[in-house]
Order: structure tokens, then sequence, then C-alpha cells
């Protein structure tokens, strides 16, 4: 690190002092009255609700979803093998027609979004019809 | 913290408006002298220190109280600065740390009576060779003399490292320093 020669701590000195001194300027008169006014008119921050509805609705599908898994689990080692070997016979019978099959269910996904994005834009006209 | 801040704090947390005016009405002279030396346009740098107040008071559940409250809405300022002026980060961090000497902070004032005339016209005229320093300069000069933060505090505020700091404050004294040298030449030529 290099020496400060003289000049320079005279030099520094002076721009010090205008540093320190450099003016501190002041909003004006109603800043904080409009800083509170901004706050109050905030729309307030939406609470959690979670109506009874939802709770029974949202209980009744963890439970059907518990049932399934539990039914699964009890399922005896025989039954089940004898389940697999239904399902795969079932699954060559199917065999020759899968491309139908895949057809028609991309289908049903194509109509399921379809309606979704109906409901949606059905929905969103509500709400700014609502909002006026 | 200064004495009864913590409590005004405390009290606007759990929502009590009128603790938040306390802490605006302490604070409006130093975020709206930050916003505007760094703007530079008295309007916009209102309208910017009533935004940093609004989401200082929507981000006041986050304070946790581990560094002080004037330099947490320094942050929330200088983050507005960034947004209203995309180049000013990107100035800052090209700053670098490469300090090779280091300028005195606390160099001792001209205390010649006879000077003090000459002085004055001196320091009046690098009061506006600093308004016309980039933004990136003023900023740290104003966070370092205006809001007397330490190097520490004005890195956390500008999220730059301390080294980036010193040599943006060394850099903006050896501008002024010449301009301080180019005004004395202009003197010495004109008397």
């Amino acid at each position: 690190m290099d020496k400060l020669t003289g000049k320079d701590q005279a030099e520094f000195a002076v721009i010090e002092a205008a540093l320190r001194t450099y003016p501190l300027k002041s909003p004006s008169a109603g800043f904080a009255d409009a800083v509170m006014t901004r706050i109050e008119t905030l729309p307030g921050r939406p609470r959690f609700r979670l109506s009874w509805l939802d709770a029974a609705g949202s209980l009744l599908l963890s439970g059907l979803g518990g049932s399934l898994i539990l039914l699964w689990q009890m399922i005896p080692p025989q039954e089940m093998a004898r389940l697999r070997m239904t399902f795969l016979l079932a699954w060559q019978r199917l065999q020759p027609v899968r491309l139908e099959l895949a057809l028609a269910a991309g289908g049903v996904a194509v109509a399921m979004m379809l309606l979704i994005l109906g409901i949606l834009l059905v929905q969103a006209r509500y709400r700014l019809e609502a909002n006026g | 913290m200064a004495t009864g801040e913590s409590d005004l704090i405390r009290r606007a947390q759990s929502g009590d408006t009128e603790a938040f005016g306390a802490l605006v009405t302490r604070h409006e002279r130093f975020v709206y002298n930050l916003a505007l030396r760094v703007i530079g346009d008295a309007q916009e740098a209102e309208d910017l220190a009533q935004e940093a107040f609004v989401r200082a008071w929507l981000a006041l559940a986050n304070f946790r109280g581990q560094a002080q409250f004037r330099t947490w809405l320094f942050r929330i300022v200088t983050n507005l600065c960034y947004n209203r002026l995309p180049g000013l980060r990107r100035e800052l961090s090209a700053f670098g740390d490469d300090c090779l000497m280091e300028a005195p902070d606390d160099a001792p004032a001209n205390a010649d009576p006879a000077a003090s005339l000459e002085a004055s016209e001196q320091q009046a005229n690098l009061h506006r060779e600093i308004d016309g320093l980039p933004e990136s300069y003023r900023l740290l000069i104003v966070l370092r003399y205006q809001q007397e933060l330490s190097y520490e505090e004005i890195a956390s505020v500008v999220n730059l490292p301390l080294g980036t700091v010193k040599t943006g404050l060394f850099r903006a004294k050896e501008r002024l320093r010449l301009a301080l040298r180019n005004y004395e030449e202009t003197t010495i030529w004109t008397s």
C-alpha cells in the first residue's frame, strides 16, 4: 500500500470535509401522512379459511385413498396371484385393439382438457363481470 | 437501536399503524435522502421512499432485529433503486476490490480561519461534483457519510463484498480529488 504524501492528506481532508457536509434534504411536509394513507388503503391480507365442505371433501378423499391402500395390503398372496393372472389374460386379449383404445383414451383426455378450459374461461368471465 | 424503537417495531409488527407512523417520521429524512441522492429527482425519490415504507410495513413480520431497523430500511431502498436503475448493481459490482491505497477517513479538517471562505467555496464546488458522480458512487457516499454506516453495514445493504465497497468509495474520492485539483488550477488562473 502506497504512503500518502502531505499534499494527498491535505486534499483528502478537504474532500472528507465536503463529504461530511453534503447537505441532507427533507421530504415534503405531508410525506409521513401519504405513507400512512397508502398503508391504510392496502387490501387486507387474505386469511386462510377452511370451509366445512372443503374439510369434509378432503377427509373423504384421503379416507378413500387410505382405505384403498389398506385393502390392497390385505389381499392374500394367492388371491393377488390370481388377480395378476386375470389382468395379464385381459391384457393379452386387448392386444389387437390397443391402438383403438389408445386413441379413445387420447380423445377422452382432450375432451376433458377442453371441458376444464371451458370451465376456467366461464369462471374468469364471471369474475370479471362480478368486479364490474 | 434507538431507545423506544424496539418497542415501536414490536407494536408495529402486531399491526399498530400508529407505531409504524412514528417509525416513518423517525426515518423519513434518511430514507428520502438516500433515494434522492441516488435517483436525483425529488418527485421520483419521494415515490420510491414511500414505496420503501409500504414494503417495510408488508415485510415487517420478517424483521427479526438481527440488523438495525435503519439498515434494514436502507436495504429495501437500495433494492428499489436497483429495480429503478438496472445498471446500478452492475456498476457497483464492476468496482472489484483492487483498492491500492487507503484514503484516510478521519483526515483533519482545515482549521485556518483565513482559508474558511475559500474552503466553503471549495466545498460548494465539491458538493456539485458529488451530485455529478455516477449513481453507484453517490449511493456509497450517502450510506457512508450521510447515514454514517460502517463499511460492513454498507456491504450488507448493497449486498456486495466489503472490498467492493471500499474500492468504490476510494474511487469516488479519487474522482473528487481530480475535480478539486481542476478547481484549484482554475481559481489560480482566474485570480
